[in-house]
């Protein structure tokens, strides 16, 4: 699997662990991004640079950094 | 900064200044008003003035006339007996200085002589050459002459006459008043009150100063630069009375030199000239008009429209802001929050718009809400699909 697509399962576990609203928080992480995070499946390509805006948006959002 | 509070900082200066000009406003009208009213008091005292010198000059005119005819007087006259005339006129005299304030008689001799005969006001002093304006004016014409005339200490109202036994001329008589009654009669007639500034230019000092000591006043001639205050309505308003230029400076009809505060009351004060016969202008009347009234009556006004004003414009500003608030600061924030939210969740990946508020008010805030949602709506599928085929 892509690790685009584990950052968006390390965004999804933290999600869960915290209660969080799920469509709210990757919505706002996708928009810091400016990547869509729904349209991210395993299969997605790697790109460094996409995989650096959505751990930096992510750190944002979720006031935590993702390990990936 | 915020929409709103650009807004409230604009319309409250718009409203300030709006209320700044109406006050300037009513303040430039409040003086437009006193400078009318000053000009009419100084337009009113000049006029009764006038018509006080015109009725006192017919007065003199029927006088003289009178006394001319009189034969017995011409004869004592023609006779050169001085004391004989001065004992058969002198009752008349008094009389005349009783009922109608003639101050001054004199019998003249004929030109080239022109030297007092008789003053019949003051028989000490006689046989001094006339040099008079109204004498030479009626020595040219061989007619009446009358005017105002400066004499060595005051201004005199005067009416010369020849003075004639059938054909033969014999001299002149001449009747004149001091015109200080004029004020008295002025005050009553308009309750202003009045001063008399005579030109130092056109006085006799040494006169001027006997005059004082005669009377037991002090002599004021030293208290202005340029005048003398022969007299005024109220001693009160004394130190009040007085003007920097000279009287040729004074324009012909007036000058009005302010309003002036002065211990509770609000007065205009204001001259006009005072002119001999030739048009010289030998000193000038001060007209006192009091407006402590009417001032006070205009300032409540101005306070009216003042308060309304400004609380018309308070209140304008309140309905304006509630409104705009209303109307568009809070649904804009609402709106605002809505759409971020929407945006927020398709982004992230919340697909459903069926509870999305519809807007309540078909507005230019509500039609652009609207279209947003449809929009969004319009993503939200499209994703939707895209994903679903992945």
């Amino acid at each position: 699997m892509g690790r685009l697509y584990d950052a968006v399962v390390a965004i999804d576990r933290v999600i869960e662990s915290r209660g969080l609203d799920a469509f709210k928080v990757k919505g706002q992480i996708s928009m810091k991004a400016g990547i869509f995070l729904a349209i991210i499946f395993p299969d997605t390509p790697d790109d460094e640079q996409k995989l650096q805006a959505v751990k930096q948006a992510a750190e944002e959002v979720l006031g935590q950094g993702i390990n990936v | 900064m915020s929409i709103r509070a650009k807004v409230i900082i604009g319309v409250t200066l718009v409203f300030t200044v709006g209320a700044a000009v109406v006050l300037a406003l009513l303040q430039w009208q409040y003086n437009q008003d006193v400078d009318y009213v000053g000009n009419q008091a100084i337009s009113n005292a000049q006029q009764t003035f006038n018509n006080l010198e015109r009725s006192d000059t017919k007065m003199l005119t029927s006088n003289l006339l009178s006394l001319m005819v009189d034969r017995e007087i011409l004869d004592l006259y023609e006779a050169g007996n001085r004391q004989k005339l001065y004992d058969r006129v002198a009752p008349l005299f008094k009389q005349l200085t009783d009922e109608a304030n003639i101050t001054h008689w004199y019998f003249i001799r004929t030109e080239p002589d022109s030297r007092v005969f008789l003053r019949v006001h003051k028989p000490a002093t006689f046989d001094d050459k006339i040099k008079r304006k109204t004498y030479l004016k009626s020595v040219k014409t061989k007619g009446f002459a009358s005017g105002l005339e400066m004499g060595k200490t005051a201004v005199a109202l005067r009416t010369v006459h020849p003075y004639y036994d059938g054909d033969k001329l014999v001299g002149y008589m001449e009747l004149g008043e001091e015109i200080d009654h004029f004020f008295a009669a002025m005050k009553a007639q308009t309750g202003d009150d009045y001063g008399v500034l005579l030109s130092k230019g056109a006085l006799d000092r040494k006169a001027w100063a006997d005059l004082m000591k005669e009377k037991g006043k002090p002599d004021p001639w030293d208290v202005r630069k340029d005048y003398v205050l022969a007299d005024s309505t109220n001693p009160e308003f004394a130190d009040e009375i007085s003007y920097s230029k000279d009287a040729e400076s004074i324009p012909d009809e007036g000058i009005l030199l302010g309003v002036f505060p002065e211990g509770g009351r609000t007065e205009i004060r204001g001259l006009f000239p005072i002119k001999d016969l030739t048009g010289a202008k030998v000193g000038a009347v001060f007209v006192i008009h009091d407006i402590t009234f009417v001032a006070s009556q205009i300032r409540a006004t101005q306070l009216r429209v003042v308060a309304a004003v400004v609380g018309t414009l308070v209140l304008v500003l309140l309905l304006l802001l509630f409104g705009l608030n209303s109307l568009v600061f809070r649904r804009l924030s609402s709106m605002t929050s809505n759409m971020e939210d929407v945006s927020t969740r398709i982004a992230g990946g919340d697909y459903s718009m069926g509870a999305m508020p519809q807007p309540k008010l078909n507005d230019e805030i509500g039609r652009f809400e609207k279209f947003f949602y449809d929009f969004m709506g319009l993503i939200s599928k499209t994703l939707e699909q895209l994903v679903g085929r992945k």
